[in-house]
């Protein structure tokens, strides 16, 4: 079982945290999964690239940091979990009709209360997605063998999130465009997080 | 529901949270205000503005804190907010109960009053333009503003009245304006 990459996208739609890691002993399956998901022109992940590399320490991962927020993929995979909402809320529409007479009720198609997508998967990879009731969002890919990574999404947002951005002065909770998650303590925090689980390999 | 929702204000209250000394705490907000005041040459709707200004920036980060903590899920109403509001978010961040009155009849509007203001305690505002004009405690006004846009609840939040003005409570009132609508991407319509 294998994690490949891991996004963060803010209220406003914008990503503003992307990690791949690239596993050296892949697979071949594992290997051609990573390639659908990081084959764009010109943007290779290699040891050599430009991104952020770690050091190829003892268990620390290699791959990217915030290498691409703004590229097709990152857009894509947002869009995609984007409309499986949205479908996901139409079905139960019908369902949620509890509001009291004369009681303005908040579930409505507007706020996303009825139903939610955890995961969804594809011949070769699969995504898991969280949502905060701020907005946030947070999905990880991984091999569809997987188990629901829903909880640790959201144990990662109350530990490491909450700890190292929103407890962080120094760091902002509204992004403009182009600013992303910089700092290396989340990124550790990050790190730490997926690698400590038996899913990261 | 209303029991439930004070039981857990109770458990994180005691279990979960990081306390400081209350008169620190009131004495360091009171220099903060009294700076204010004078750094903006006793203008005090200045004074008020740059307190609600404080406290939506905290709002905005308070409420990531306030979902780990609790881990509720989204109100159904706004009767709903009115009682998380005031027996958890007050609860878990002030210690104190505010009570919920004054419904409007389309159940848009609320009062929070405040019987104990730990922000307060202490305090006497001179007898000049101050007690006209300073609402001493806006910053609560802000934070309000601030978590609750943040999950999408656009609410106008300001003091009606305050007990360091003489008057007979000190009353929060939050009016919801509209309920926000999920951003799309750009370029989707």
């Amino acid at each position: 079982m294998t994690i490949y990459s891991f996004w963060i996208y803010d209220k406003h739609c914008n990503c503003i945290y992307s990690r791949e890691y690239t596993h050296s002993n892949k697979s071949a399956h594992a290997q051609r999964t990573a390639s659908v998901l990081i084959s764009s022109p010109g943007a290779t992940v290699t040891a050599d690239s430009s991104g952020v590399e770690m050091q190829n320490g003892m268990g620390a991962p290699q791959g990217t940091v915030n290498k691409r927020n703004d590229d097709n993929i990152s857009k894509l995979l947002f869009g995609i979990c984007f409309s499986l909402r949205k479908i996901a809320n139409s079905i139960t529409k019908g369902g949620a009709e509890t509001a009291r007479d004369g009681d303005e009720s908040f579930d409505s198609n507007i706020v996303n209360n009825g139903n939610r997508v955890r995961t969804f998967s594809t011949l070769n990879y699969k995504c898991h997605l969280y949502e905060t009731l701020t907005g946030l969002k947070m999905i990880v890919v991984t091999d569809m063998q997987c188990r629901d990574l829903g909880t640790e999404l959201a144990n990662l947002f109350n530990t490491v999130y909450v700890r190292n951005v929103v407890e962080n002065c120094a760091c902002p909770v509204e992004f403009r465009p182009g600013e992303y998650i910089d700092n290396t303590i989340f990124t550790d925090g990050v790190d730490s997080y997926w690698t400590n689980l038996v899913e990261f390999k | 529901m209303s029991k439930q929702l004070k039981q857990l204000g109770d458990d994180i209250w005691k279990n979960q949270v990081e306390k400081i000394n209350s008169e620190l705490f009131t004495l360091t907000y009171g220099s903060v205000v009294a700076q204010l005041c004078k750094d903006l040459d006793n203008n005090y709707d200045q004074v008020n503005n740059e307190l609600y200004k404080m406290g939506y920036n905290i709002g905005v980060r308070l409420i990531d804190e306030f979902l780990q903590k609790t881990q509720l899920s989204r109100c159904t109403n706004m009767h709903e907010t009115a009682e998380v509001v005031s027996k958890i978010g007050f609860k878990i961040f002030l210690n104190i109960t505010p009570t919920v009155s004054h419904w409007t009849a389309d159940n848009k509007s609320f009062g929070l009053i405040l019987v104990e203001n730990p922000l307060a305690d202490f305090v006497e505002l001179p007898n000049t333009e101050a007690r006209k004009k300073l609402w001493y405690s806006n910053v609560l006004c802000g934070v309000l503003k601030g978590c609750l846009e943040m999950v999408q609840l656009d609410c106008d939040v300001s003091f009606l009245q305050d007990s360091l003005k003489g008057d007979e409570n000190t009353e929060i009132r939050v009016k919801l304006n509209k309920i926000l609508k999920d951003e799309i991407p750009a370029g989707e319509e």
